[in-house]
């Protein structure tokens, strides 16, 4: 009996590992490969690369915008960029740069570069007189003149005078430009501005021909620059396709003949796309891992950390017009929130578990962000104590505010049943866009769940958000001695020395427990097994595609191999 | 019949006129208007005074009405986005194609099958068949189109690697790939609007179909057929037509989700980012249009009766 039962226990396992190979074999996985792996071996010139967006950009305008970031890096320059891991600096329109002292930085540009061979430029050569115009424009000190009453308005067409540009404070402390020659910049700041690089290499420094702004007022529906595409198509809602530039200043790039970026507003019609192999690379969210990555065995996945981040905020305080609110003016009342919230099952329920943890305010950034071992903790019993100290052992009522998107709603939901568990009894507030936006700037909330948008210096995640009330833009937060430690980190050029003052900095914003910082999205893509791209951890510089190539031939069997 | 049409004709205006106002008025009741939004979110302007100047918008409403509606009668113009500063009636034009297009398959799809369907179903009442097709129409009225959209996108790109072209092509560039895209938004549409109309044709064949003249026409030996389509459809068709022109109004408003699923640049679109960007003329705009269409199509469907029943007189 014994051997009997022996003998086919063997057979049964046998045939078990038989079951699971086979199984796992039609399962089949998505081959993981580096996102920052790069390489020009074997580059191949030509092609066609088809992609897709989730939206329509409003406008095409680098100083104006927010979400057309990977338009313009095909159409523009900028004269440096920072480079895919963010640990360095990458030449682009200049040739070469030095800071020739802490106030100063002295850029030479590349000789013979052209704009794009459209009207009004015609192909004319890119001079540091460009250079000046665009970050003083960025800067908004280009002030073009005010529309006339009346007459402007019976004119065809409106101009709306752009100066307030979103990304004006990159350049608060510029002192002045020069341009000694054609081809030389000299860039002075009015104090030692450690950001300042990182300002001029981000997605929103482009360079811009004047003469566009002057014929156009802005850059609505044209984006005309020096880049190594010009866009040739743009339908809003539908697609934009961008060819080669032939007078692009690297010769040997870009690689592909024609892009065309499809508008697919709804994430599962995209991920069908990318599955009917329309599309050559795809972005997903979370709940598309699992289908992907059996769907699409054959083709190259890629996950990283991202430096977007989910914050769980609390009411914003502007001294100027008032104390903060009770029971928010209590400093345990927001420690007793910050403790309350269970980070590893926020993620969990709201990400499927792909998302990264964080600590403080800046994400994703070796050496600045705050180390694991900071994390406040989870601990419910500490919240309630703290409650109870501040008043409230019964908890109270407010609000959470989110815009209506799911993934937003989501968290607000868990949210507000961690929060239950001390007592507090958070109503959900979700909101249409434009409401949500109208009280977040005008910073009338209890608490709202927020996205803290990707940043090319950690003084962006500071300076916008904790900064002084008279530029901080996103958020208001009273603390005179934040204000001046924000200050005082840009002046700090010692990039070790600037870290560690930046995580004290992240200390004292957590000690002030005004936001939960609660996670960063995990980026999780997929392109074909023949699509090379060099990608850039900074969102919206994404990947530049003057750097993508196919290798043709694959791409070829790949589309038909259905 | 004339004297009823020109009193038709003649009631659009005013009814435009109305419409106009109540959705300029309400439009602006919106909380968070384009003003907040340009210069507190996007940075336009210096301030929120400056960009209101800068709109027009700085004027009193009636003038602000005024002129909008002046712009329109004399010049045909509809103004300008206060977003993109494009020519409101080119964007139109453009995109007015797309959803009519969309729209008229869908109203097509709609009638080849729940007209016939009900028909065979009052036929065959309390057949398997007749069991079979009204479960079809309660799952046709009762599921969503959308998820019925997400569910043929996910699973056919699963099963069959295959996905409709989300690339927009115009029907004037290439009919055939117009109508291959078009078609499976089109009949997702068409799958309520078919089963509200299937239960109705069923409802009214039943009813003609027990009539003294549907047993003269049997008894007097005419053709099966003849007496199904010439007399009792005929006659069971004028509840109908009024259901298709009520779905009319659906089939607009219906535009909206599937232009959003299948990446169609249609009007409903346009709509819906006017909307969460307060887009006021585009708002105003795009509902001139809908409305007239509505009310041209609702006055085509009520000349239809006189049409289908000759009994009917218009005074």
């Amino acid at each position: 009996m014994r051997q009997y039962k022996s003998k086919y226990f063997k057979w049964a396992i046998f045939l078990l590992i038989i079951c699971f190979t086979l199984g796992m074999a039609t399962v089949g996985f998505a081959k993981f490969i580096d996102r920052y792996w790069y390489t020009t071996e074997g580059a191949q010139h030509g092609g066609h690369l088809d992609g897709a967006a989730g939206a329509t950009p409003n406008e095409l305008d680098p100083h104006m915008g927010t979400t057309s970031g990977a338009g313009h890096n095909s159409t523009m320059n900028s004269l440096i960029r920072v480079s895919p891991k963010m640990d360095g600096i990458e030449l682009e329109l200049a040739e070469s740069w030095e800071q020739t002292d802490a106030l100063t930085y002295k850029f030479v540009l590349r000789k013979g570069v052209k704009f794009q061979n459209l009207p009004p430029v015609n192909g004319r050569e890119l001079t540091s007189a460009d250079v000046k115009y665009s970050l003083r424009r960025m800067a908004g000190l280009e002030i073009p003149p005010a529309p006339k009453k009346g007459a402007e308005r019976k004119k065809k067409g409106r101009k709306l005078r752009f100066g307030n540009f979103k990304h004006s404070y990159y350049m608060t402390q510029l002192d002045s430009i020069e341009t000694p020659d054609k081809y030389t910049v000299i860039i002075k700041t009015k104090v030692p501005f450690a950001p300042m690089l990182h300002y001029l290499g981000s997605a929103w420094a482009k360079i811009v021909p004047k003469e566009v702004v002057e014929e156009h007022g802005h850059f609505l529906k044209v984006s005309i620059g020096s880049g190594p595409y010009i866009l040739s198509e743009f339908r809003r809602d539908s697609h934009y396709t961008y060819e080669r530039n032939p007078d692009y200043f690297r010769k040997d790039r870009p690689f592909v003949d024609t892009i065309r970026t499809t508008i697919i507003v709804d994430s599962n019609a995209r991920l069908a796309a990318f599955l009917a192999r329309q599309i050559d690379g795809i972005i997903i969210e979370a709940h598309q891992r699992p289908t992907l990555l059996k769907e699409a065995a054959d083709a190259w996945f890629m996950e990283s950390n991202t430096l977007y981040q989910a914050v769980l905020r609390m009411p914003p305080w502007d001294s100027s017009k008032g104390p903060l609110k009770a029971p928010w003016n209590d400093i345990r009342v927001r420690r007793a929130v910050v403790h309350a919230i269970d980070k590893d099952k926020f993620i969990q329920l709201t990400q499927q578990g792909f998302a990264d943890k964080n600590v403080g305010p800046i994400p994703g950034t070796p050496g600045i962000s705050l180390p694991q071992s900071e994390q406040p903790g989870y601990d419910l019993e500490k919240s309630k104590k703290l409650l109870a100290e501040a008043g409230y052992p019964d908890g109270f009522k407010t609000e959470i505010m989110c815009w209506n998107a799911a993934d937003q709603q989501r968290q607000a939901e868990v949210a507000q049943a961690m929060l239950k568990k001390i007592g507090i009894d958070a109503e959900l507030r979700v909101l249409e866009f434009g409401q949500y936006f109208r009280k977040a700037y005008t910073y009338d909330y209890d608490m709202a769940i927020h996205v803290m948008t990707a940043a090319i210096d950690p003084d962006e995640l500071l300076a916008p958000y904790f900064g002084r009330l008279k530029t901080s833009s996103y958020y208001k937060w009273s603390d005179p001695v934040l204000w001046d430690m924000i200050e005082k980190q840009r002046l700090i050029m010692n990039p070790r020395e600037r870290a560690k003052y930046i995580q004290d900095i992240q200390r004292r914003i957590l000690d002030q427990a005004m936001s939960v910082f609660l996670f960063s999205w995990r980026w999780m893509g997929a392109r074909g097994p023949y699509l090379h791209q060099k990608s850039y951890l900074n969102d919206f510089q994404g990947a530049f595609n003057e750097d993508s190539w196919i290798e043709l031939d694959k791409q070829k069997a790949w589309k038909k191999r259905k | 019949m004339r004297r009823y049409f020109i009193n038709r004709f003649l009631l659009i205006f005013p009814t435009i006129l109305i419409v106009s106002l109540l959705v300029f008025s309400i439009s602006r009741l919106i909380p968070g208007s384009v003003v907040e939004i340009m210069a507190n979110e996007m940075g336009y302007g210096f301030d929120a005074e400056e960009v209101r100047e800068a709109l027009g918008l700085d004027q009193p409403i009636y003038t602000q009405y005024y002129e909008y509606i002046k712009e329109i009668i004399l010049h045909g113009d509809f103004g300008y986005s206060l977003w993109s500063g494009m020519p409101i009636s080119e964007e139109i034009l453009d995109r007015l194609p797309v959803s009519a297009q969309l729209g008229l398959m869908a109203l097509f799809f709609t009638l080849l099958m729940g007209v016939p369907i009900g028909v065979v179903s009052a036929l065959r009442q309390d057949s398997a068949l007749d069991y079979f097709l009204r479960s079809w129409a309660i799952g046709g009225l009762s599921i969503p189109g959308f998820w019925l959209a997400i569910l043929l996108l996910t699973f056919s790109a699963i099963w069959f690697h295959w996905a409709p072209p989300m690339k927009y092509i115009p029907f004037s560039e290439s009919p055939l790939a117009s109508f291959q895209q078009m078609i499976t938004p089109a009949f997702l549409m068409s799958i309520a609007m078919a089963a509200g109309i299937m239960r109705m044709t069923r409802t009214m064949m039943l009813e003609v179909m027990r009539e003294d003249y549907i047993r003269t026409a049997k008894a007097k030996g005419l053709n099966y057929w003849t007496v199904v389509f010439r007399h009792a459809l005929k006659n069971a068709m004028i509840p109908i037509v009024t259901i298709v022109g009520m779905q009319l109004t659906l089939l607009v408003a219906g535009t909206v989700i599937m232009e959003n699923i299948f990446s169609l640049p249609g009007m409903g679109r346009y709509l819906l980012s006017a909307i969460t960007q307060r887009d006021y003329p585009v708002i105003q705009g795009i509902n001139l249009i809908i409305c007239s269409v509505i009310i041209t199509m609702n006055l085509i469907v009520d000349l239809t009766y006189g049409f289908l029943d000759p009994r009917i007189r218009y005074r």
